[in-house]
């Protein structure tokens, strides 16, 4: 409908060392047309983005080529500075504000009014005073502009999170010259009325000839504030639709939409799985993670399955793993074989057979500097007093009961190292990977949770990782639930997949089910 | 009914209010039981604690813009007071007397602390989040290079004039102590405050003046700017003018005045205050809605009843040792104007905005290490001051450890204050020194009734200080918790559903 845009970003390449994460994406966008960017997590969206607001993450990484035209102007944008000079503003998913300062001073901030005085005119410009009547009287005004009725006076710390959106927006809007807004994820932190305020807001902004960059994954909020879309897949540009031309289920199918190739060989089925005998049982299960927060799962794991969890990132899918094994503080009931788990005490889920692989595998999994075999069995130490030799008073660390443990594990395991005494620091991704297995394997456990088993791994070693847990499951009868947010790796291996979106399950699907199904269930509807 | 519960709130808000400043009640529950413990008179311990409050408020006050800037406790403010102490080696070593050692030692020991103070946020930069540990041991290391400073290269290096009699004889380096009787011994406390007044006019009138014709340029004066600055400079004046009167000196004193005394001059300037105030609202700005019974309750009664109280005969006895070196408490009113009057500035901002989160001024375009770096030079000089006023009410220079505690001691008075590490005020910095120093006099009188040995009473000292830093320290810390936080929290979101 509008054939001179406001931004075009023409044929954009980005690599990342050897890595290309952008090839050849196109977007544009009309003169006060509210435009989604739509795609999974690892799209590509948030590097596009950072390269049209000119993060130096961009450019310490050798720049990018193609070319960005605001207005029909060729523009170069090498800075965040030079992206505000040029009218772009951005609001974060995370708030950019102050708690301690007033409304007036976050929507200022860094641009306050002053008035010159006798130091000023000596010391230099940063002594004039400010005209704190000039700021408000401005405050005001965007505060009306996008029907927040507040104070400006008032601080903004205590505020609900909806305000904060709000405040957040109105210092973008007062940013003279504003052409172009970019709106990241903003309604996922909001309650269902604040969020239909805020697409009220943004078709105020667009009428007033701003464009703006919508970046969401519900599919609803698309449909009902977009004019026009542009969707991402793993870094390729798959298309650009207007709004009213489309439905969900195409979108869904444009933003999942591609050949499942199966990473795992499908071998004959020989575990017979009764329906009926659940082995872990979450009731009503919340977790308080920072950024996964789960609220309110019921689910099932049937003994002897491989269950998949997928999700899109910050929906609540890793919290699960780190509420059961006690990690993160959690209500409702974790129920394991009939008995219930005191999660509030650290180590009940480890002590009760579960085993688990972290999604933090550096952070929380390893000890890099140790070697594999310490590696291996010192969760199987602290928990059930494994490869230690009890002296009454002391416990004394058996090296050779741990030496032979360990060489079984990398036999089994296949994990390529020069032998047991090696740090795992010197280890690539996937064996690191292999160690966290084993270890949770020196635990003996019924049941094994995978969080991320594949993050940050090439492509061959993630096959051996997912084969070995296939193999775990088939070959020992384990029961397997993994935490991925790829979900061709999920639908590879497991049997059922768990879809969680906003902190709860949206559904279980087949992995055979069709992808639009799967972008549906993702983008919570 | 719902009267009467009405009234529980309020109390129970009251209390809460109260409960909020714990750090600051704790310290004060413990100063009064020192002074009932101590055996000896109210109005020595006043006497003490004005006095001290005279020489330490402002290395106090010169930690308040760093906790601002997000920088905590500014321990390294030492170096500040080393970079004064070397102005006034020199200064007094030249022979220098009066005003002019006075101006001479700040010649020299300013423009090192503004050195120091720069090469110091440049480190505090370098070690963000950790400035505290860093200015500790900053703190230390100058002094190892202060030391070498004096007591090997005066004299050993540059030859050293031995007839000054602050050369060691026969050796080299600095004497142990420096008398500064007679050179700088009480310039700024015994000066004429009166002539003090009269220079401040002067420096009022041109600062005004420029103000009016910067403003008439950029078009934003109007009428009633000048006719308040005509008022408020002829107010001034007369105020300066009845100084100057021989019954003025005669009644009040012009240096060293009675504490009574002081309180009256204090609560006349009020009533000039409230004068110009007046005529400003009422006859300039015609405001309307000018209350006259409020007006006079707030701004006249203050002022009276402060006069009124200092004519009690037992308020008399509690003061009668307590004498105010004028000239040094407008010092300490200047650094007080000084730290309000950066915070309404673009300056200010900056630092306050640093301070909150420096992630969001860095995306504001404020450029974060320099407005850090300006911050630790401000509180460098203002602690460089400090000191010199410290040193020329205290009469000596113990050249090798006047400084070393200067960190910790103003620290814990601001701590006790009820400060923390990201919050500090002027108040908290004036009831701090209040109660520190008060909690200092006593506790050694204290442990000397209850312990019976007027020794411990020094080991009680050095206790109370680094007592109270540990104390409000975790106190705040406890305060902090973020478990409480949590339990706020869920607090706050149960609300709006009620």
């Amino acid at each position: 409908m509008n054939t001179d845009y406001r931004l075009e970003m023409i044929g954009i390449t980005k690599d990342y060392s050897e890595n290309r994460v952008l090839d050849n994406v196109e977007l544009k966008v009309g003169k006060g047309e509210i435009h989604a960017l739509m795609g999974e997590n690892g799209a590509g969206k948030s590097t596009l983005m950072n390269i049209l607001f000119g993060m130096p993450v961009i450019h310490n990484t050798g720049g990018f080529k193609g070319t960005i035209k605001i207005d029909g102007q060729e523009v170069k944008i090498d800075s965040p500075q030079k992206a505000l000079e040029l009218g772009i503003g951005m609001v974060h998913q995370e708030f950019m504000l102050i708690p301690g300062f007033t409304v007036t001073e976050n929507i200022k901030v860094g641009r306050e009014i002053t008035t010159p005085t006798v130091a000023s005119k000596i010391f230099g410009h940063s002594l004039e005073s400010l005209d704190r009547e000039a700021m408000q009287k401005d405050a005001r005004k965007a505060l009306d502009t996008i029907g927040l009725n507040i104070d400006e006076n008032d601080k903004v710390g205590g505020m609900p999170v909806g305000y904060m959106q709000f405040i957040e927006i109105a210092r973008e809007i007062d940013k003279t010259g504003i052409r172009l807004l970019i709106f990241d994820e903003p309604t996922a932190v909001l309650t269902e009325s604040e969020a239909d305020r805020l697409l009220d807001a943004m078709r105020v902004i667009a009428a007033q000839d701003i464009s703006i960059i919508f970046i969401t994954h519900r599919l609803d909020e698309v449909i009902s504030v977009t004019n026009s879309m542009t969707v991402l897949r793993d870094g390729q540009y798959v298309g650009r639709v207007e709004t009213k031309d489309t439905t969900a289920e195409t979108i869904a199918q444009m933003m999942i939409g591609r050949a499942v190739q199966k990473l795992v060989d499908k071998t004959e089925e020989t575990r017979t799985i009764n329906e009926s005998d659940v082995m872990l049982k979450l009731r009503n299960f919340e977790v308080d993670m920072p950024g996964e927060m789960v609220k309110g799962v019921d689910l099932d794991v049937r003994r002897g399955e491989i269950l998949g969890i997928g999700g899109l990132a910050g929906q609540g899918k890793i919290g699960i793993g780190g509420g059961i094994m006690g990690l993160y503080e959690t209500r409702g009931t974790v129920e394991l074989d009939g008995k219930v788990l005191d999660l509030s005490k650290l180590g009940t889920a480890l002590k009760n057979g579960i085993g688990f692989v972290s999604e933090d595998r550096k952070g929380v999994g390893l000890l890099l500097e140790e070697s594999i075999e310490e590696n291996i069995v010192f969760s199987a130490m602290q928990i059930n007093n494994g490869f230690l030799k009890n002296f009454g008073i002391t416990k004394q660390f058996d090296k050779k009961a741990t030496r032979e443990h360990a060489e079984k594990m990398i036999k089994s395991l296949d994990i390529r190292c020069t032998g047991p005494t090696q740090p795992v620091g010197a280890l690539s991704g996937g064996n690191q990977q292999k160690v966290c297995v084993a270890r949770a394997l020196a635990l003996n456990p019924k049941l094994l949770i995978v969080s991320e088993p594949t993050r940050g791994i090439d492509i061959g070693a993630k096959k051996l990782v997912l084969e070995l847990l296939a193999q775990l499951n088939k070959e020992q009868g384990m029961t397997v639930v993994i935490i991925s947010s790829e979900l061709n790796e999920l639908r590879s291996v497991a049997d059922r997949i768990a879809i969680i979106t906003e902190g709860q399950v949206a559904g279980i699907l087949s992995p055979d089910d069709s992808d639009a199904k799967f972008g549906l269930l993702m983008s919570g509807m | 009914m719902q009267n009467k519960s009405g009234i529980m709130e309020t109390v129970k808000e009251i209390g809460r209010n109260i409960l909020k400043q714990k750090v600051v009640l704790m310290f004060v529950a413990l100063t009064a039981f020192g002074i009932l413990m101590a055996d000896t008179s109210l109005a020595f311990i006043i006497s003490e604690v004005v006095g001290r409050f005279s020489r330490n408020s402002f290395l106090v006050l010169a930690l308040i813009i760093p906790v601002l800037a997000g920088l905590g406790l500014n321990f390294g403010i030492t170096v500040g007071a080393m970079a004064i102490q070397i102005g006034v080696f020199i200064s007094v070593y030249n022979g220098f007397t009066g005003v002019t050692a006075l101006l001479v030692a700040i010649a020299i020991g300013i423009p090192l602390a503004i050195l120091f103070g720069w090469l110091l946020g440049k480190l505090y930069n370098k070690t963000k989040g950790v400035e505290m540990i860093t200015g500790l041991v900053v703190a230390y290391l100058a002094d190892g290079f202060y030391q070498l400073l004096f007591l090997f290269i005066f004299g050993g290096v540059i030859k050293m004039d031995e007839s000054t009699g602050l050369i060691i004889p026969g050796g080299v380096g600095v004497k142990n102590t420096i008398d500064l009787d007679g050179s700088l011994k009480g310039v700024i406390d015994n000066m004429n405050f009166v002539n003090v007044a009269a220079v401040l006019l002067v420096i009022f009138i041109i600062v005004g003046i420029v103000g009016i014709v910067i403003k008439r340029k950029n078009g934003m004066d109007s009428k009633s700017d000048v006719q308040k600055f005509v008022l408020k400079v002829v107010v001034f004046a007369a105020l300066v003018a009845f100084g100057k009167t021989p019954f003025f000196a005669e009644t009040f004193g012009t240096d060293k005045i009675l504490f009574i005394n002081a309180v009256r001059v204090a609560s006349i300037c009020m009533l000039a205050m409230a004068l110009i105030k007046f005529v400003s609202e009422k006859v300039f700005d015609k405001d309307e809605e000018f209350n006259m019974a409020g007006f006079a309750i707030k701004n006249v009664g203050g002022p009276v009843a402060l006069y009124a109280l200092t004519l009690l005969k037992p308020i008399q006895d509690m003061f009668f040792l307590s004498k105010i070196p004028m000239a040094s408490y407008i010092c300490i009113g200047g650094i007080i104007m000084f730290n309000k009057w950066i915070l309404s500035t673009k300056l200010g901002q900056d630092m306050r905005t640093v301070g909150q989160s420096r992630s969001v001024a860095n995306s504001s375009g404020i450029n974060v290490d320099k407005v850090r770096v300006i911050a630790t030079i401000f509180s460098t000089v203002l602690a460089a001051f400090g000191q010199l006023i410290y040193l020329q009410s205290l009469g000596t220079l113990a050249t090798y450890n006047q400084h070393t505690s200067v960190g910790q001691y103003s620290v814990a008075a601001l701590l006790a204050g009820g400060a923390s590490i990201v919050a500090a005020n002027n108040g908290h910095g004036i009831v701090g020194v209040l109660i520190f120093h008060a909690l200092f006099v006593v506790a050694p009188l204290a442990a000397d009734t209850l312990l019976g040995n007027a020794l411990l009473g020094e080991y009680f000292r050095v206790f109370v200080c680094y007592g109270v830093i540990a104390l409000a320290l975790a106190m705040h810390a406890w305060k902090k918790s973020p478990k409480k936080d949590k339990k706020a929290k869920e607090e706050a979101e149960a609300k709006p559903e009620a």
